[in-house]
């Protein structure tokens, strides 16, 4: 997961790590402010309930200020972070499949516990690669890609909708996707090895 | 909706399309674009500095010094009197506990508990009291919301050894009482976890690791 970072990126990481070494409790908001919105996807991507997610992201970030003594500065925070939410995740769903044990003729099919396997780490890899790339959007370029891949609207109810016109949807969509196309090139990559 | 087909709205060259279908499919789903809460942050942060200041200080006191604390100079003269008598009472009980091999506790502490964060606004304060048959825990945490069916808070502590000993679980935290079949002076650590019950074929009955309250035991 980890990609070329700009010399300015890895000595920014670099001071973070030690700061969160030294137990500053700023560097764990930074961190947080940094990372916080890609943790809590991936955590409500596995457990699809925001309450847990809330209580996995915290759990990830207490865990990652407890253990900065074993993260290398100046590597990246990302695969780091995404490694322990995938674990807490599972944790959180292993806890979530310790239930009474019944016969299982009598189990409703959509049960959680029958589904057996969690998100692979390349799965998680790709739900962060994703969001890492819409948060690196300039906004206007992200609420269009939203409404236009979430809410499913065309340019033309997107042009409605912001009040705008549909030529500016399309230019700002088109500007948005090559990014994205950029960004996400190494999950494309991988698909096709 | 969703008619990206239309000949309105195609993109300039295809490139919204280029996206390979399980980018787009991350793209259309919900989890991608979920937000936590605005507190989330502020939740973080307090939890990482109430480790903090469990590693930094002690929030422990002895309940005689917590006491002699509280004392005030205008009582002295009345003290000295009651202290007669209770000298005298105590020595009876002392006396009556001794002859009917009751074990009056010793090595009484009080602490006050501190939030990791998980739930919002708890706290609480426990007394611990050692007895020849263990140690007793009188805990006292009534912010801490009801949990029912299936749903407990356990109490642990923990030694310096590292041994993690269950010492009672819980539906709310007033007027609990714990035991726990360990030496105060061994004691490091005591907390108290979120539990869920488990099936029985379920392997890992320990601790879930969920800690909302806890407090350094430094006897």
């Amino acid at each position: 997961m980890e990609q070329f970072r700009p010399p300015h990126e890895v000595q920014r990481d670099t001071e973070l790590a030690l700061a969160l070494r030294d137990g500053d409790e700023d560097a764990v908001r930074t961190l947080y402010e940094r990372f916080g919105g890609l943790v809590f996807s991936v955590a409500h991507r596995m457990l699809h309930d925001r309450q847990r997610a809330e209580d996995v992201t915290q759990h990830v970030f207490l865990q990652a200020w407890r253990n900065a003594d074993s993260f290398e500065a100046g590597r990246d925070f990302a695969p780091w972070l995404a490694t322990i939410a995938r674990r807490a995740s599972i944790d959180a769903l292993r806890k979530e499949q310790r239930r009474p044990a019944g016969a299982l003729d009598h189990a409703d099919p959509s049960d959680g516990a029958l589904v057996t396997l969690p998100p692979s780490a390349e799965q998680i890899e790709a739900v962060w690669g994703v969001r890492a790339a819409i948060d690196s959007l300039e906004p206007d370029e992200r609420e269009i890609v939203r409404l236009q891949h979430l809410e499913g609207h065309t340019h033309s109810e997107i042009a409605e909708r912001l009040g705008v016109a549909v030529g500016t949807v399309k230019s700002r969509s088109h500007r948005a996707h090559r990014r994205l196309a950029t960004r996400l090139g190494h999950l494309r990559q991988d698909a096709d090895q | 909706m969703n008619d990206t087909n239309n000949s309105d709205d195609l993109d300039m060259d295809g490139v919204d399309g280029a996206l390979d279908a399980d980018i787009a499919a991350l793209l259309a789903d919900q989890s991608t674009w979920a937000e936590p809460p605005p507190e989330l942050g502020d939740r973080v942060v307090a939890a990482v500095r109430s480790e903090s200041a469990l590693g930094d200080s002690a929030p422990m006191s002895s309940v005689s010094s917590f006491v002699a604390a509280r004392g005030r100079s205008w009582m002295r003269p009345a003290l000295l009197g009651a202290a007669a008598a209770i000298a005298f009472l105590f020595g009876g009980i002392v006396v009556l506990s001794a002859l009917s091999g009751a074990d009056s506790g010793s090595d009484t502490f009080s602490a006050e508990l501190t939030s990791t964060g998980l739930l919002p606004d708890v706290g609480g304060d426990i007394d611990v009291t050692s007895f020849n048959s263990g140690l007793r825990i009188d805990l006292e945490a009534p912010g801490l919301p009801r949990r029912d069916d299936g749903k407990f808070y356990e109490a642990w502590v923990r030694t310096s050894a590292g041994d993690l000993f269950p010492v009672g679980t819980f539906h709310d935290g007033s007027d609990v009482t714990l035991w726990a079949g360990v030496e105060l002076d061994r004691i490091e650590l005591f907390t108290i976890t979120l539990e869920e019950a488990a099936g029985p074929t379920d392997p890992g009955q320990g601790t879930s690791g969920e800690v909302v309250l806890r407090t350094a035991i430094q006897p």
